[in-house]
């Protein structure tokens, strides 16, 4: 249906509408609010750059300086298998995935769809926990004589500072750039920081018990895309 | 040969870039769309000049978020809406009195087009005042879905983009709010050409 009558054109048309005090109101407002020339692309650019190496830190301080054991988990007796790597390898992919998602700008500018904002949101904490809790990597003789924290507090510890920072990079990234479904983008970007600290605690830890893997692996993933859904979505929209 | 959206693209690409001097052409350039697309999101037409302030405002602090390439009206109408949906959570929060939904003010406004016969005017603004009525009516998912596809002119994908969901639900949105408006022009004595989809009126009625 067209909202149209005989030989009259198909909208209705507003000729100049606003009126021209408004201008001047608006001109000056402009003005005097100061706004950002960085380029989001930029921005984007710049926090997946730095992600990494802010896990990295975090990781290196913690196993140094706190827990004074191995930074990685082959290091602490896990075996360098193909299994190990191509799990590695598929977590790397799930949060690449997830972050790509989350911090997108999809074809309009606009970010992704909302149904693939969704389905990272969904999918992103049970692949992982499949990944790694289905059929554990082996321990090693270390890990199982060493005291690893039976409920995971420690990688919990780790894994809440890895993604509360990779959170507010992102956030930092894509301040005032989410028109378009911001709690839906708000939670993708908490699963998308989740899955970085999950990454983050399966290169450190060796622990393969399941009460462990779920409180301190998996649990975080889960966390962080309730605190992105419940505290950005007001930071993203413009 | 460049057309208005590429025109209007390169003037956001260089205020996105920080060319502060090209605001009043692309303000020339969008307002006429944008203030109407205001009207139409809210009921009174005070309301649809703060909306219209606040919306620009928005775009010129988030005017580093535009990507190039990207439809201007298309991530305004986005920045619009999102504006929109603030006032609504905060008037939510704080419930005031907001006198009569249909306010002269807004029928000023939107204008129907008066370059045909004066009597093709007066029927294009009975029309005009049962749609702007009837949208009152409708929920807001349901009128912006339906303002953006059939006074807006995008593509169903597009309005799914500017809102945020998928094109099936922006379809039965705006199908919701087509039905709604088709009953209520019946009503009124239009009657819809069932070739061309115009309406004509057959009865005195408004």
């Amino acid at each position: 249906m067209s909202m149209t009558d005989r030989g009259m054109p198909s909208r209705f048309e507003s000729d100049g509408a606003p009126p021209e005090e408004l201008f001047s109101r608006i001109r000056a407002a402009v003005a005097a609010t100061p706004s950002s020339t960085t380029s989001t692309r930029s921005r984007i650019a710049v926090a997946v750059a730095v992600v990494p190496f802010v896990a990295a830190a975090v990781l290196l301080l913690a196993s140094q300086l706190v827990y004074d054991r191995p930074a990685v988990r082959i290091a602490f007796g896990t075996p360098l298998t193909s299994r190990l790597c191509i799990v590695a390898l598929m977590l790397a992919a799930l949060t690449l995935g997830a972050t790509f998602v989350a911090i997108g700008r999809g074809g309009r500018g606009l970010g992704h769809g909302v149904a693939a904002l969704l389905l990272a949101v969904a999918l992103v904490a049970p692949i992982y926990a499949a990944l790694t809790m289905v059929r554990p990597l082996e321990a090693g003789p270390a890990a199982a004589l060493a005291d690893v924290s039976p409920w995971g507090l420690r990688c919990l510890v780790i894994a809440s500072a890895v993604g509360a920072l990779v959170l507010v990079i992102f956030t930092a990234a894509l301040r005032r750039s989410v028109p378009v479904a911001s709690r839906a983008r708000a939670a993708a970007i908490g699963t998308a920081a989740g899955a970085w600290a999950g990454l983050t605690v399966f290169v450190f830890c060796p622990d393969s018990q399941p009460r462990h893997l779920f409180v301190g692996h998996v649990l975080p993933i889960v966390a962080f895309t309730i605190l992105g859904l419940a505290l950005i979505p007001r930071v993203l929209r413009p | 040969m460049e057309t208005p959206a590429d025109k209007l693209g390169e003037l956001m690409r260089r205020y996105a870039a920080g060319e502060d001097a090209v605001f009043e052409e692309l303000y020339r350039m969008m307002a006429p769309r944008l203030h109407r697309f205001c009207c139409r999101l809210v009921a009174r037409g005070a309301e649809a000049d703060d909306l219209f302030q606040d919306t620009l405002l928005r775009l010129h602090r988030a005017r580093a978020t535009f990507m190039p390439g990207a439809s201007v009206m298309h991530w305004a109408f986005a920045i619009t809406r999102s504006a929109h949906l603030d006032r609504l959570r905060y008037r939510r929060r704080r419930p005031e009195d907001l006198g009569s939904v249909s306010d002269a003010a807004q029928q000023d406004r939107l204008h129907a087009d008066e370059r045909y016969s004066p009597e093709a005017a007066v029927r294009a603004r009975a029309l005009r005042d049962i749609v702007t009525a009837e949208l009152g009516k409708l929920s807001e998912k349901n009128r912006v879905a339906y303002v953006l596809i059939k006074e807006e002119g995008l593509s169903v994908k597009e309005a799914a983009a500017v809102l945020g969901t998928t094109a099936a639900v922006v379809k039965q949105r705006a199908h919701r709010a087509y039905e709604h408006l088709r009953v209520a022009l019946g009503n009124a004595g239009w009657k819809e050409d069932e070739h061309d989809g115009s309406w004509d009126a057959i009865a005195v009625r408004v």
